[in-house]
Order: C-alpha cells, then sequence, then structure tokens
C-alpha cells in the first residue's frame, strides 16, 4: 500500500463530506470550463468566419448590423446598395477582392446567398459531391443545411420569401441543388449559395412587367464583402465608402472587437460566479480535512509512532486534497463540455452560433492547475496540523 | 539495552521531572510501574525518542537518543522499536492486511509479504486478513497490534498498559503473548503498567526488572 492509496482510502472513508466536497469543486470547475469553452469557441468561430474579409459595404445603417447580417448572417441586412458599386469598387486600386452578396429568401429558416464563386474561395470550401452553379437557381448548399434538410444533388426546393422560415414560397421558380459543401466550421455550413443572378431571376420573374432592359443597371445586391491589396487601405477605403450616398462600411475587426467586449460582460458574470464556487469548495475541502484529521488523529500518531518522519503524515492529509482535486478536474471537464454540448445542440435548433462539447482549448490546463492549487492551498492548515502532531498524546491514558 | 544517566525532562511549564538510572542489559525485560501522572507515559516517550531528553544520558539499542535530529529520530524508532498503545490504535478505515502495511508505509518501504504472513500464521490472525477492527474480539484486535508492532523486527517492545480494561484471563493471555513474542523475536519488553497484576504473572519472566516510579519525585526499586 501506498500513501497516495491510503489517502484514497482515507477520503472515502467519509464518503458523505467527500463527495459533497467533490460535489462543490466540480461544480465550480465545470462552470469555469463551460465559461472557458464558450467564450474560446464563440471567438474562434467567429475569427474563422471574418476569414480575411477587411470591409463590409452594406446599405446606410449600423456598421454591427452590417457585419452581423454580412459575415455571421445572424442579423437582417439594412437594405440594398446598387450592383454598380461592385464594379466601382472592383476599379479601386486598393481593392484585392470583393465579394458581392445578395439576401433575401431562404430555406427552411437557412439563408439562400446569392454570390459568386469568390465567396467559397474567401473559406476554402470545398464540394462533397456535385459541381458549383452554372446557371442562376442552381444551389450549392452547405454541409449543415443539406444534412438538416435532407436534399441531395438533383433535388429541387421552393425557396421562401424573407429570411425567415414563414415566407411565402417561390413555388413556380424552384432551385436546383447542384452540389453539397464539405463540413468547414464556417458560416457556409448553414447557407445556401447560389448564383448572384438568381435572386434578380426570381424577383425580376415576378416584377416582369414593370422591368425594362434600361433598368437592368439598376439591378440591386444587398452586400460587398472586400479584402484588401494593402493595409493602407484600411485608411482610405472606408472613408471612400462612408462619402458615397447610401452607403456604409463596416470594418469586421473593429466590429467584433466591440462585440466581443459587450459578450465579455455575460462572461466575466459566469466566471464570478465559478469563482464564488471554487471560494465555497476551497472553504468545505479546508474545513472537512481538518475535522478529518482530527478523527484521525490516532491514525495519523500510530504512523509517526511507527517510524513515518512528520511530512509523510503531512503529506498524507495533502494526497486527499490532491485526489479530489484530480477527480473534480475529471468531473468538471465533462460537465463543463456535456454544458456546452448542450448549450450547441440548443443554439444549432435555433440556427444561431456554432458550439459542440467536442472542442478543446489549451486553457483547460488551467482547471486541474487551478484544482490543485485551490486543492493544496485549503490542505495547507490541516497538513500543518498533522505535521504538528502530538504523538505523545498516544501514551496517555483515556480521559 | 537500555541505559539511563541522570535523565530529566523539563515541561514547557518548568516542571522538572528526573529518572531514576536504569541499566537494563540485553535480554532484560522492564516492568514500568506506578501511578498516573508518575512520569510514566513521559519515560516511554523519551524511550521510543518521540521527546528529546532536557538533561542525562539515553542509550536505546546502542543507540544515544539525545544525538539523532528528529528524522533520524522516526526511522530509528520504526526499525529499534515496536509499540503496542493501550487502546491499539487499529485504523478502523482499513483492512488487518492494510494496518498491518502501515509499519512500511511509515518508513516509505514495500511491504514484506512474506513476514506479514507468517506472523500473521504465528498469531493466528492470519484468517482475518479481510476483516475490518471493529469486526475483530478484543483478543484477535490485540494479537493484530502485537503484529504490526513485531512486523519490522524491533529490538525493543513497548507495551502501554497491555491489560487495561481485560479480565484475569484475557490479561493472562496478553502478557503470555507478549512474553511468547520476546522469547521467539529475541526482544527486550517494556511493560509500562499500574496494574498490579501484571508483576505476579510475569514474575516467571527470565531477566525481569521492575521500575517503580513515584510521581515527580521517583525512586527506584529492583
Amino acid at each position: 500500500m501506498r500513501l497516495a492509496a491510503l489517502a484514497w482510502r482515507y477520503l472515502w472513508s467519509r464518503p458523505l463530506a467527500s463527495l459533497l466536497n467533490l460535489a462543490l469543486l466540480s461544480l465550480g470547475l465545470a462552470a469555469m470550463s463551460f465559461v472557458m469553452l464558450c467564450s474560446e469557441q464563440l471567438e474562434a468561430g467567429l475569427r474563422r468566419d471574418l476569414a480575411g474579409i477587411d470591409l463590409v459595404v452594406g446599405a446606410k445603417g449600423s456598421p454591427m448590423q452590417i457585419m452581423l447580417a454580412g459575415v455571421f448572417h445572424l442579423d437582417v441586412p439594412t437594405g440594398n446598395i446598387p450592383l454598380q458599386t461592385l464594379t466601382q469598387l472592383r476599379a479601386q486600386p486598393l481593392v484585392a477582392r470583393a465579394i458581392p452578396l445578395s439576401l433575401g429568401d431562404s430555406l427552411r429558416g437557412y439563408r439562400i446567398v446569392g454570390t459568386e464563386p469568390d465567396y467559397l474561395a474567401q473559406y476554402q470550401a470545398e464540394l462533397a459531391q456535385g459541381t458549383l452553379w452554372q446557371r442562376p437557381l442552381q444551389a450549392v448548399l452547405g454541409a449543415e443545411v443539406a444534412r438538416r434538410t435532407g436534399l441531395r444533388v438533383g433535388d429541387r426546393f421552393a425557396g421562401s420569401h424573407g429570411l425567415g422560415s414563414e415566407g411565402e414560397a417561390h413555388a413556380q421558380r424552384p432551385y436546383q441543388v447542384v452540389g453539397v459543401l464539405k463540413p468547414g466550421g464556417s458560416v457556409l455550413d448553414r447557407l445556401v449559395l447560389t448564383d448572384l443572378a438568381s435572386v434578380w431571376a426570381l424577383h425580376g420573374h415576378e416584377d416582369a412587367h414593370e422591368e425594362d432592359a434600361a433598368e437592368a443597371d439598376e439591378r440591386e445586391i444587398t452586400m460587398l464583402l472586400l479584402s484588401y491589396r494593402s493595409p493602407l487601405a484600411a485608411v482610405s477605403l472606408p472613408r471612400w465608402v462612408n462619402a458615397q450616398p447610401g452607403l456604409q462600411a463596416a470594418s469586421p475587426a473593429l466590429e467584433t472587437a466591440r462585440l466581443f467586449r459587450m459578450l465579455g460582460l455575460g462572461t466575466e458574470v459566469l466566471r464570478g460566479f465559478a469563482m464564488v464556487l471554487l471560494l465555497a469548495s476551497a472553504l468545505s475541502v479546508l474545513v472537512g480535512l481538518l475535522s478529518a484529521v482530527r478523527e484521525r488523529q490516532g491514525d495519523l500518531a500510530m504512523l509517526r509512532m511507527l517510524g513515518a518522519p512528520a511530512w509523510r503524515v503531512a503529506a498524507l492529509v495533502s494526497l486527499e486534497a490532491v485526489w479530489l482535486a484530480l477527480l473534480a478536474s475529471a468531473l468538471g471537464l465533462a460537465l463543463g463540455h456535456g454544458l456546452a454540448q448542450a448549450l450547441g445542440v440548443l443554439l444549432a435548433e435555433q440556427q444561431s452560433l456554432r458550439l459542440s462539447g467536442a472542442w478543446w482549448t489549451v486553457w483547460e490546463w488551467a482547471v486541474p492547475g487551478l484544482a490543485l492549487l485551490l486543492a493544496l492551498a485549503s490542505a495547507a492548515w490541516p497538513a500543518w496540523r498533522a505535521f504538528r502532531l502530538d504523538v505523545t498524546e498516544l501514551l496517555q491514558s483515556p480521559r | 539495552m537500555i541505559e539511563t544517566r541522570r535523565l530529566a525532562y523539563v515541561y514547557a511549564g518548568g516542571v522538572r521531572l528526573s529518572f531514576p538510572d536504569l541499566r537494563l542489559p540485553a535480554g532484560g525485560h522492564l516492568l514500568l510501574q506506578g501511578p498516573s501522572g508518575c512520569g510514566k507515559s513521559t519515560l516511554l516517550a523519551l524511550l521510543a525518542g518521540l521527546l528529546s531528553a532536557s538533561d542525562g544520558d539515553l542509550r536505546v539499542a546502542g543507540t544515544e537518543l539525545r544525538t539523532l535530529s528528529a528524522r533520524a529520530r522516526d526511522a530509528w524508532r520504526g526499525r529499534q522499536l515496536g509499540f503496542v498503545p493501550q487502546r491499539l490504535h487499529l485504523s478502523s478505515s482499513l483492512s488487518v492486511r492494510e494496518n498491518l502495511a502501515m509499519p512500511y508505509l511509515a518508513a516509505g518501504l514495500p511491504p514484506d509479504v512474506v513476514r506479514t504472513a507468517s506472523l500473521m500464521a504465528r498469531l493466528g490472525v492470519a484468517e482475518l486478513a479481510q476483516r475490518r477492527p471493529h469486526q475483530l474480539s478484543v483478543g484477535q484486535a490485540q494479537r493484530v497490534a502485537l503484529a504490526r508492532a513485531l512486523l519490522r523486527q524491533p529490538r525493543l517492545l513497548l507495551a502501554d498498559e497491555p491489560t487495561a480494561n481485560l479480565d484475569d484471563a484475557a490479561a493472562a493471555a496478553v502478557l503470555g503473548l507478549l512474553a511468547q513474542a520476546a522469547e521467539q523475536e529475541g526482544l527486550s519488553l517494556v511493560l509500562a503498567t499500574h496494574d498490579a497484576r501484571v508483576a505476579s504473572m510475569m514474575a516467571a519472566l527470565p531477566g525481569l526488572q521492575t521500575l517503580r516510579l513515584e510521581g515527580a519525585l521517583a525512586g527506584a526499586s529492583a
């Protein structure tokens, strides 16, 4: 029997107290790792969606809304902008790449995005099946859309008007699925991609009697995603865009930084809650170990009598706390990942942010680290008491 | 085996306890008698190296204890000294076998399985290995505690009030067990007791010396 094994036996010789301590410590650590997982994961997800997009150009309105709608497809767009803007911006030498987006329709809550193949290239998306669209009204499905809707290459579907799932369906002009993307973990997973012209074809058809050839140049898109050719562009381009009537530039880097600051408050509250739990558990471990040392005074004194140096008896008490910390770390991490997974499933149903329990961050090493630190801190006093144990009490006659 | 000269211990409160000189040859046994509070426990603690003498010399099993550091005294105690406390102090959280692993654990050694098994067999507790202390009779618990004290083949065995709360038959059995162990292991017994029965029951033990302590003003008798 080794010292660690003896500490383990002692731990479970008081099962109720140990379980209580374990529960408290695990909950605190679970809250801790949950906060860590969510914030790190959301941040990483948002950063991946930014994917080198330097500027989003939309109709005048809130830059935050433009960014949320254009990059993350979470908010509704601020309006439409003329298609000419695309040609104007492509003519700018500072622009490396300009991708048009046309929003407006959806498939069971998943947005149908009219765009150009460059949009897929921006995210290095690859096709799992089929091909890219060749003509209007051909569509490529994101991996999640394909999985959730069960649509496959060759299937037809009608888009519904509006970004919600309740819109009126364009039943007369169905789309045809020509390709499905591999899951890439980016926003593309939950989009339906089609040719920019599809949207005009659909809505143009409905408004055919109002339209003539001359009006073709007044066609509109919803947004533009720009990549800069040089960092210099960050100085002049947004200014140029905002000077145009009806145009608004949103810098995703600035807007996401603002977003994180806003989310930060929520995570701070959760983190504070975790800290309170951890502090309570540390106190509970301290009290538990103190009473354990008092209860086991005879055992510990006998160990000293059998020749154990004082440090070994103190180590025995500390090891009990170390066991607790290790068990609680495992439980806490499991619980934290379970919670993240559950929240991820919930969010997926609302077609919102992506969150998974099967995601790890190096910061999670902080969980066992913190647990050990707390456990050893709480064990310090009880261990000191064990270290200073009066062995001669063994020789006193019982009172 | 034990040699003391002008041994004294001063308590934290300043009370000084002086012990009569003692010379116990190898193979001899010591009966330490006296009422509670006479300094019996203090002498035992000094013999076990738990306390450090304030004055005088104390040689136990060939070692001058005053010259050893606290750490060295711990190691010395584990190696040279067996101890059977009055309340036995078997750990209630552990089985008999695990209790018998404690002397090795205390020293940071792997348990000597062969020695443990043979000693358990000799003391008739081999079948009790998986039991918990509360499942043992008083006699069985005494044997397990004795086995624990003997495992590392000490040269000196301290027994504190071995007959307390026992009837005559049980007391005779315990003392018989101790005498037998002393003979088989070739060790010296130190019996600390205020029980008058011990002297008569152990009268036949060869090489037995009696040291009677009479409170703070201790006097010796042979």
